[in-house]
């Protein structure tokens, strides 16, 4: 054994004491062999069993470790163990450690603790929803009288950069996007139409779905991976590194100087990216409409704005307005609700972005059972 | 008024457990409070408490003579104009550059024209000897600097009290000298009531009038540096002496073995 080479471990039993006695270097090199040989000759039945390192010439915190394991284990064996000598240097360490051999003490297990940990759990949750509702009353509050009242936002020029940020950066992967959904859509169905001679009916198809489904639903998924992390990773950011509590001592209310300017934004880029997404889907799904299917594109496009209803844009682009919101009032929950260091940021994100697109989803199933039952 | 802030009974703390309990004390115009205490032992949660940025789980602050949690909108913002904050890590708000986190403040609190309040703002960076970095993004500068920066926000609306964490931690002696010399100068020429909280002991022999030590989560001293050097607390002579504490006799920690200059194991 390579380790025994700077440490060996003895065994002597005198009368009722076992005498365990170690020499050498008992440092990170030799701690788990040592350890081995310890816990090895430990007698199974108990009694006394005492550890020499008098013959120790230099130890390290590893090997106050074991030393300290090594009595834990004892003991779980019923046994009585002691130190039975040491050398100097084994001491100086022990002591620059400060080591003290004492019965590790068992944390008493408290009767009601399940009761216990489920109340702390509910009272969490409880605080959660409290603050989330305190949030979002302020968040309206601010959204709907913040114009009326002067000088306490944001900077000017904020809007225009979170318009930005939300919008026109968000643009390319939308609409990008949505063309390949309406593609998909129209190839899918293509052979089903075909086979009855519908092929005309590919743009019923793709306009209905792009419109009252896919579009507000994908761009929120997208505006939720893309834009809502970002929301939240600020804000709690911000949370952690104190800069939240700074506008608080500053007179600024957070809310209204860091989250007011991304709604203003959303409700106008929400409905602006959906629109664009429809508009992309319906044309991938011309594209495929034209080429596979042998249809016009005059005659596709034509069909679409017979096929589409005024209620229909109205429903989906207003769909699309909750959606932003939703996933705006989620981030900002999730970003200012964050607490400690850096590793929160993470968290927090990550879960803003699952709890906007789940809220997300069950908004649309609302929606659908409003509109369409 | 007579008291700038007042602390009756008060705990303080995150969730349900107080970190600080039962503390008293009172900060009267023209003094300059150090708070000091271990690492972690709450300093920066009390001056949290005291601008009321956590509400106390027990007891009244009063800031500026008013009970900050009856306080009304108007009322809150008037004590929060007169009220100066200087945070631990500076927090600086990154979207913006230097100089529009310094004039912040005066976005709400002030009706000077915008060209005094540029010049208000020069004057204030002039003051920490950081005015080249007007146009530089706080995530531009070193962690020094950007206190500095945060200390010239804390200061452009010259306020009544001043709170400081930690103002020269981070800093070279040097620099860190400077800022004491500046805090006095506030004191003295601005007559700025200032509570800074730092460990720096030479920084505290300069600046302070008065000792506030938190151990334990208590106040356990309060007094002029004089009166802490002839006090007979174990916590307050070993931070004069900079000593670790010992605990429970059960031999030396390897910080004391440090201090000691002796000879640590191999
Ligand atoms: N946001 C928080 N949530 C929960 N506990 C916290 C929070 N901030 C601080 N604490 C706890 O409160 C105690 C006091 O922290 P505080 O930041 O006031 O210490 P400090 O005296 O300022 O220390 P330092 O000198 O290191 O800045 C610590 O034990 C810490 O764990
Ligand atoms: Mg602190």
């Amino acid at each position: 054994m390579d380790q025994a080479r700077h440490a060996k471990v003895e065994r002597v039993i005198d009368d009722d004491l076992t005498r365990l006695i170690v020499r050498g270097r008992l440092d990170r090199d030799s701690a788990s062999a040592v350890l081995d040989w310890l816990s090895a000759w430990t007698p199974r039945r108990g009694g006394r069993v005492g550890l020499d390192l008098e013959g120790v010439d230099s130890m390290d915190s590893a090997g106050v470790a074991i030393v300290a394991r090594w009595l834990d284990l004892a003991r779980k064996k019923k046994c009585r163990p002691e130190l039975l000598g040491t050398s100097p240097s084994a001491q100086r360490t022990l002591e620059m450690f400060r080591f003290r051999d004492e019965a590790p003490r068992e944390v008493e297990k408290q009767g009601g603790q399940l009761l216990e940990s489920l109340g702390d759990w509910a009272i969490a949750k409880c605080t959660g929803t409290k603050d989330f509702f305190i949030l979002l009353s302020d968040i309206l509050y601010w959204s709907l009288v913040g114009p009326f009242v002067s000088g306490r936002g944001a900077p000017s020029g904020e809007l225009t950069r979170q318009t930005i940020l939300l919008g026109s950066m968000a643009f390319g992967i939308v609409s990008l996007l949505a063309a390949l959904i309406g593609l998909t859509m129209a190839l899918l169905s293509m052979h089903q139409l075909r086979q009855f001679g519908a092929n005309i009916y590919v743009a019923d198809l793709v306009a209905v779905a792009m419109v009252r489904e896919m579009g507000p639903m994908m761009t929120a998924i997208i505006v939720a991976g893309r834009s809502g992390s970002a929301i939240a990773a600020e804000l709690a950011t911000m949370e952690v590194t104190e800069e939240v509590d700074a506008l608080r001592a500053m007179g600024f209310s957070p809310v209204r100087f860091l989250v007011v300017p991304k709604v203003y934004a959303v409700t106008i880029t929400q409905p602006l990216l959906t629109a664009a997404s429809i508009c992309f889907g319906i044309l991938g799904g011309m594209a495929i409409a034209t080429v596979a299917l042998g249809v016009p594109p005059e005659a596709y496009l034509n069909r679409t704005g017979e096929i589409l209803k005024f209620k229909d844009l109205v429903t989906g682009l207003s769909k699309s307005l909750v959606f932003g919101w939703i996933i705006l009032v989620v981030a900002a929950n999730s970003g200012l609700g964050t607490r400690g260091g850096a590793g929160e940021v993470g968290i927090s994100t990550t879960r803003s972005v699952v709890l906007a697109i789940f809220s997300v989803i069950i908004a649309d199933c609302i929606f659908s059972l409003i509109f369409y039952l | 008024m007579d008291a700038l802030l007042q602390m009756e009974d008060v705990a303080l703390g995150y969730g349900e457990k107080p970190v600080l309990a039962d503390v008293n004390f009172t900060i009267r115009p023209g003094q300059l409070v150090v708070i000091t205490g271990t690492s972690g032992c709450g300093k920066s949660t009390l001056l949290k408490g005291a601008v009321g940025l956590l509400k106390p789980l027990a007891g009244t602050v009063r800031l500026l003579g008013r009970d900050l949690s009856i306080l009304d909108e108007t009322g809150l913002m008037e004590v929060r104009s007169r009220v100066g904050l200087l945070f631990q890590g500076g927090a600086l708000l990154n979207s913006m550059t230097v100089a529009e986190n310094v004039a912040l403040p005066l976005q709400l609190h002030s009706k000077l024209p915008a060209g005094a309040k540029k010049k208000l703002v020069q004057m204030k960076l002039a003051m920490v000897g950081l005015e080249h970095t007007w146009s530089m993004s706080p995530s531009e500068l070193s962690g020094g600097m950007r206190k500095r920066v945060a200390l010239a926000r804390a200061m452009i609306l010259d306020p009544d009290i001043l709170f400081c964490d930690e103002p020269s931690a981070g800093l070279d002696p040097v620099t860190a000298a400077a800022l004491d010399r500046l805090l006095l100068d506030l004191r003295n020429d601005l007559n700025v009531t200032l509570m800074v909280v730092t460990h720096e002991l030479p920084s505290i022999e300069t600046i302070a009038d008065r000792m506030i030590m938190v151990a334990d989560g208590n106040v356990v001293f309060d007094g002029t540096l004089d009166e802490a050097r002839h006090s007979t607390l174990t916590s307050v002579q070993s931070f004069l002496q900079r000593k670790a504490a010992r605990s429970d006799g059960a031999g030396m920690s390897v910080l004391e073995r440090f201090d000691a200059g002796g000879e640590v194991g191999s």
